[in-house]
């Protein structure tokens, strides 16, 4: 098969003009009310955070690039990257450590492995994961303190009103503040076409389910809307689970996956060895995508046989 | 209510760009000189039957099918003229895909016409007739009219395709606004052809005064039905037509007939409403449209070269890399020239700028495959063809592929993908056919 030939003059000769460059910008506005948020509750730790994510991502993506000289221009993504990474870290991170953490994920995790959309694991997920397996020192920030030892680490004191938790606060990552923030900045991707509803509803249905289930003193007695308003559940099921690249495409496939990542939350904050769970769930299920989008694949057209309903020979 | 097809894409006025010649009246245009491609379409050359300095009528036959091997169907049509006067050459000229043989005839000016067919009232005279008239799909893919109709499985439906739904394309449109009457006609002689099989005019609702016409023409009618579909495309694509209207999807490898259906455009509709009335297939409505002067529907006789139609029409606008585009820009073939002549199956002339598109890699939005009317997942073939892995463009069903265009519309990565698909099509039909 000639690849090459004719490509210029092939049919269809009009294209939308939306490009990777324009989802990236509208996923950028989609997280800024988030940004907002942090910068509001943190202020200067969120402000480095966030520079020095974003710098470190940006710098790797435009050294790759130069790199791989294949004429792949800069489309934003490294900055959605870079964005994701800050907002998933605790305010008072080691500077230099998250800093390393946006390199790893820009160079290794993703260019590596031949750039936007070839990298099986969402990049900003796999550089926090790095740091709290090579490094989890580098997290003991404020909010942070203790979070191995802990055994109900997002347990709530008796004062702290579930609206207290919907307007925001200061706990957990810089990211993880305000719940309404984040269903602002969520309606705006929504409404740009960047996500589709069904990704993160399945994931926060499929996670408070499994949390009331499972997350009380006995069965179907857990409370799951603390659950959910806290941690990073909703800012991942926005952001993170709606990323395009570590989800399968078909339809039931979404839903599979982003359930996936609901359950493996729910699981791995009531009996993992971590506080959070959302950031490893993400990764467990980006590896499970290529089988279940290859399992999950929609029925062609013409191949159902009830579908293909033969003439009546009644009629004749 | 019609039922959805799956995928597609809805494109809005701005991209249809259908208002600047949906309301321009068909004017008549004759060139002095026809080019009478022997490759009019899907299918087989004809052998032509004259030879220069031969003088032509008006309707006379210039080229056949060629002999059939056995009892194989030959996928051609006869090919007539559409003017009077003497053949200059008979000689390969460009096509819109490469080259075939053509005819070359010099006009008198005289309209000198050839005797009328003999037309017909049976179910085997209309066949037989749309045969000899020379009709084939005049929608762009020109598969013999008379080959759908000749086949043994029982017909229950047909379904006459108005729903023009390529961008740009306002030919069918103004057909069915000025000749109601002769898609009547045209329409009656299917349903006798089939076997008095209901027949359903098919009509996109962005359309409203051609349902109108043909609402008020076929009142009364027995067993003749005007259906009004929403405005989606790749609606008129044949197979998506008998989803979105029955609801029933063509089995795979086969054709519409395996479920019962024959689906025919609306101006193949019209032209055997002409033939009834003895005349052949010589004439049709090409829309001129993009970047040009004067947009326009023009009635010309098929071998008129687009070059002449592009001048008639006030030439192109502005001084950027034109690309000019037989037939509407989802489906249409980039021309290579303008000397390429209008064959049966053209529906239009458009002109457009060219495009510069650099690919970027797929980031996996799923775009593609939610805009797949045949369902497939374009992407994963698009890197399957890449990767040259000729199983997995199988195990996809590239076959499928009804090379819409649908999918390299969306891509935010502006793929190629609706080119690699099809390649991927192309490789299994043959491997296919070498197989059997």
């Amino acid at each position: 098969m000639d690849v090459k030939q004719n490509l210029a003059l092939s049919a269809p000769h009009i294209r939308r003009p939306r490009r990777t460059a324009d989802i990236m910008r509208d996923v950028c506005i989609g997280l800024a009310p988030v940004v907002i948020a942090a910068l509001w509750f943190f202020r200067l730790q969120a402000l480095w955070l966030l520079l020095v994510t974003v710098a470190a991502c940006g710098v790797t993506e435009g050294v790759c690039l130069k790199l791989r000289r294949d004429g792949a221009a800069f489309d934003g993504s490294a900055v959605v990257t870079g964005l994701l990474l800050a907002l998933s870290l605790p305010a008072g991170t080691n500077l230099f450590a998250a800093a390393v953490a946006g390199i790893f994920s820009i160079a290794v995790v993703k260019q590596l492995l031949g750039g936007i959309g070839h990298n099986l694991l969402n990049p900003a997920m796999a550089g926090r994961a790095m740091l709290m397996v090579v490094w989890p020192t580098s997290l003991s920030g404020y909010g942070w303190a203790d979070a191995t030892s802990s055994a109900t680490p997002l347990a709530m004191t008796g004062e702290e009103s579930l609206w207290s938790m919907l307007w925001g606060r200061e706990n957990g990552s810089i990211g993880e503040t305000s719940v309404l923030l984040i269903l602002l900045g969520g309606a705006y991707l929504l409404a740009t076409g960047c996500i589709r509803l069904r990704v993160p509803v399945t994931c926060v249905w499929s996670f408070a389910l499994f949390m009331w289930i499972f997350g009380g003193n006995t069965l179907f007695t857990g409370d799951a809307a603390a659950q959910l308003l806290s941690g990073g559940l909703m800012l991942g099921a926005f952001y993170m689970v709606t990323d395009f690249t570590g989800k399968p495409t078909t339809f039931v496939g979404e839903l599979i996956y982003a359930g996936g990542v609901g359950v493996i939350t729910a699981a791995l904050r009531l009996w993992g060895p971590y506080p959070e769970g959302m950031c490893f769930a993400i990764l467990l299920m980006n590896l499970a995508t290529p089988l279940i989008e290859y399992l999950t694949r929609p029925p062609v057209y013409g191949t159902v046989p009830s579908r293909t309903a033969a003439p009546d020979p009644a009629k004749r | 209510m019609p039922l959805p097809f799956r995928g597609g894409v809805a494109f809005g006025h701005a991209v249809e760009h259908k208002m600047e010649t949906a309301q321009s009246k068909i004017q008549p245009f004759t060139p002095a000189q026809l080019v009478l491609l022997m490759r009019q379409g899907f299918g087989a050359e004809c052998v032509p039957v004259v030879k220069p300095g031969d003088r032509v009528l008006a309707g006379q036959v210039v080229g056949v099918p060629p002999q059939g091997e056995g009892n194989r169907p030959v996928f051609a049509a006869p090919v007539h003229c559409g003017v009077s006067g003497t053949v200059r050459a008979v000689e390969p000229r460009p096509s819109a895909t490469g080259e075939s043989l053509a005819v070359v005839v010099d006009s008198d000016g005289k309209g000198e016409a050839a005797p009328s067919l003999l037309t017909a009232n049976s179910r085997d005279g209309v066949r037989a007739l749309m045969k000899e008239a020379g009709l084939i799909g005049m929608g762009g893919a020109g598969f013999p009219t008379f080959l759908k109709y000749e086949t043994n499985k029982p017909i229950r439906y047909v379904l006459v395709n108005g729903a023009e739904c390529e961008p740009y394309l306002t030919c069918d449109h103004r057909l069915m606004v000025e000749q109601p009457d002769q898609v009547l006609a045209g329409a009656k002689a299917l349903r006798l052809a089939a076997d008095e099989a209901q027949v359903m005019i098919c009509v996109e609702e962005n359309k409203p005064d051609a349902i109108a016409m043909l609402e008020d023409a076929v009142r009364g009618q027995d067993g003749i039905s005007v259906v009004r579909l929403p405005v989606k495309y790749p609606q008129g694509g044949e197979r998506q037509l008998i989803k979105a209207v029955l609801g029933r999807e063509v089995p795979a490898g086969g054709l519409p007939a395996d479920c019962g259906v024959i689906v025919t455009n609306v101006g193949t509709t019209v032209a055997l409403a002409d033939a009834l009335r003895g005349r052949p297939l010589t004439h049709r409505v090409v829309t001129v449209s993009g970047r040009v002067a004067k947009p326009a529907n023009l009635y010309v006789p098929i071998g008129t070269r687009l070059s002449e139609l592009l001048e008639y029409c006030g030439g192109a606008t502005g001084d950027a890399r034109y690309l000019w585009i037989a037939g509407g820009p989802m489906t249409g073939a980039a021309l290579p020239s303008l000397e390429v002549p209008v064959i049966k199956g053209t529906t239009g002339l458009v002109v457009l700028d060219r495009m510069e598109n650099q690919e970027s890699n797929c980031i996996r939005c799923g775009g593609c495959a939610r805009v797949c009317p045949s369902s497939l997942l374009p992407f994963a073939i698009d890197a399957a063809v890449i990767g040259g892995d000729m199983a997995a463009c199988v195990d996809y069903r590239a076959d499928q592929c009804i090379s819409c265009g649908c999918c390299s519309y969306i891509c935010p990565a502006k793929r190629h993908l609706a080119h690699r698909v099809t390649m991927a099509r192309s490789a299994f039909r043959e491997n296919r056919i070498k197989r059997a």
